[in-house]
């Protein structure tokens, strides 16, 4: 039994949550899939005085559209893992979720928006929604804005959500450039949280163009688009060097936690940057 | 405040009814206001799999899930899962069992394994169970054990 009296509230419509949300802003924490906010309020680390569940909204719902892959904020890595849409459209999202630990009653139940709102900095989403580009959409009773990957994840644990927003959705962009991406999460065991993420993919346009994310390294996910030429392609190792220490720049003082400290992280970072940037450069593995 | 609110749900099979502490987790529902004991709680922090149900036919930790969200669901527990005869006895076969305390989650997981993909390779049945803790690391045995009931015991 949780330890702490709170009022449940699974509203019917996404107009009622945001108006509950509105109404008891900090005292209240949103239930998306349960997977981190159950066991934080079973062990008294989370006491909200209400809880608002989205489990009555649907938000689960990955369509298509001229611009945008749309995945509601609800949808399980299950329902992500399952869809033509996301193998197609997004890739590298794709090859994250192959990647999520805790069996298959943890992709039946944790959510993309769920992670991805907690912004625990050794988890995977954060750093594969920032390599995508992602969008973020934002539903208040005040309407809905859009923020960017680069500016919602803030800090640990932190997001550019406000106390009476709710995140409905994720609009990952349609990318015709994309040649080849990657996605791998370093860790210290089968089960454990990600000790570093790279996410990076190779996009052919009117220019060549690297997106490299480096995620569970800093306090927020590191990410910077590189556009090179063909020259640099045909010969990356400069480049690839350079990147690597652009990334240790970015990622900046490292995330300490029970599983790794700092400097561990950071001391991971160029050796993994430089292995996938090559794969997806030269197609070889090393 | 509301103090409790009022679940229904279908139990293995028979329609239930009980009032529950907003605070309540559905594995404690099950427990202690369904009276049904095969579930067990391990870590409270859905690391350990003990607690593994089926929710509408998906593998979940009820450890996880309040019990006041529950609303009409189908929930099926150790005594309510079907076809599971083979993996009882393949369990006994290969000993997979030590203390036996993870045995109920592991059986959920997997028969939920065997009812998608009936003839699942070793790595496949290492990955169902990767939510699954056993405390005693019995997991050579549970592996064998669930590709026994797959196979028989060839292979």
């Amino acid at each position: 039994m949780i330890g702490h009296h709170f009022e449940f509230h699974q509203p019917a419509t996404l107009d009622d949550a945001c108006g509950l949300l509105t109404r008891f802003r900090d005292d209240a924490s949103v239930l998306g899939g349960g997977t981190m906010l159950v066991p934080s309020m079973s062990a008294n680390l989370a006491q909200p005085g209400h809880l608002i569940s989205l489990a009555a909204l649907g938000l689960n719902e990955i369509a298509l559209d001229d611009t945008h892959l749309h995945i509601g904020a609800m949808t399980t890595y299950a329902r992500l893992l399952a869809s033509p849409l996301v193998a197609t459209h997004a890739p590298l999202l794709a090859a994250m979720t192959m990647q999520v630990t805790g069996g298959a009653s943890i992709l039946n139940q944790g959510t993309l928006g769920g992670s991805a709102s907690f912004a625990n900095p050794s988890s995977d989403a954060p750093g594969c929604l920032a390599a995508m580009e992602a969008i973020f959409e934002l539903s208040s009773s005040r309407g809905v804005r859009h923020v960017a990957a680069c500016d919602f994840f803030v800090d640990a644990f932190s997001t550019a959500r406000r106390a009476d927003e709710i995140l409905t959705g994720i609009r990952v962009p349609r990318d015709a450039t994309l040649v080849a991406c990657e996605y791998q999460k370093y860790k210290a065991s089968a089960s454990s949280w990600p000790i570093v993420t790279v996410a990076c993919s190779l996009h052919r346009g009117e220019h060549v163009s690297v997106r490299l994310a480096v995620g569970a390294a800093g306090r927020r996910p590191a990410y910077r688009r590189f556009v090179i030429d063909e020259a640099t392609l045909r010969a990356p190792d400069a480049f690839i060097e350079q990147a690597a220490i652009s990334a240790l720049d970015l990622v900046g003082v490292g995330w300490s936690d029970e599983l790794a400290d700092g400097n561990y992280r950071r001391a991971i970072v160029p050796g993994v940057v430089k292995r996938h940037l090559r794969s997806v450069l030269t197609g070889t593995k090393s | 405040m509301k103090r409790t609110i009022e679940v229904r749900l279908t139990l293995n099979g028979e329609p239930r009814f009980a009032e529950a502490d907003p605070r309540q987790l559905l594995v404690e529902l099950i427990r202690d206001a369904l009276d049904v004991k095969g579930t067990r709680i391990g870590c409270l922090t859905g690391d350990c799999g003990a607690c593994t149900v089926l929710i509408d036919g998906e593998v979940r930790k009820s450890c996880l899930v309040l019990a006041a969200s529950i609303s009409g669901n189908d929930v099926r527990t150790i005594e309510g899962i079907e076809g599971i005869e083979a993996l009882r006895e393949a369990f006994i076969v290969e000993n997979g069992f030590q203390c036996g305390f993870c045995t109920s989650g592991m059986i959920v997981a997997a028969a939920d394994l065997l009812k998608n993909n009936p003839s699942p390779s070793r790595d496949e049945i290492r990955r169902a169970i990767s939510g699954n803790l056993c405390r005693c690391t019995g997991y050579e045995s549970i592996v064998e054990a669930i590709h026994r009931a797959a196979h028989g015991a060839i292979g």
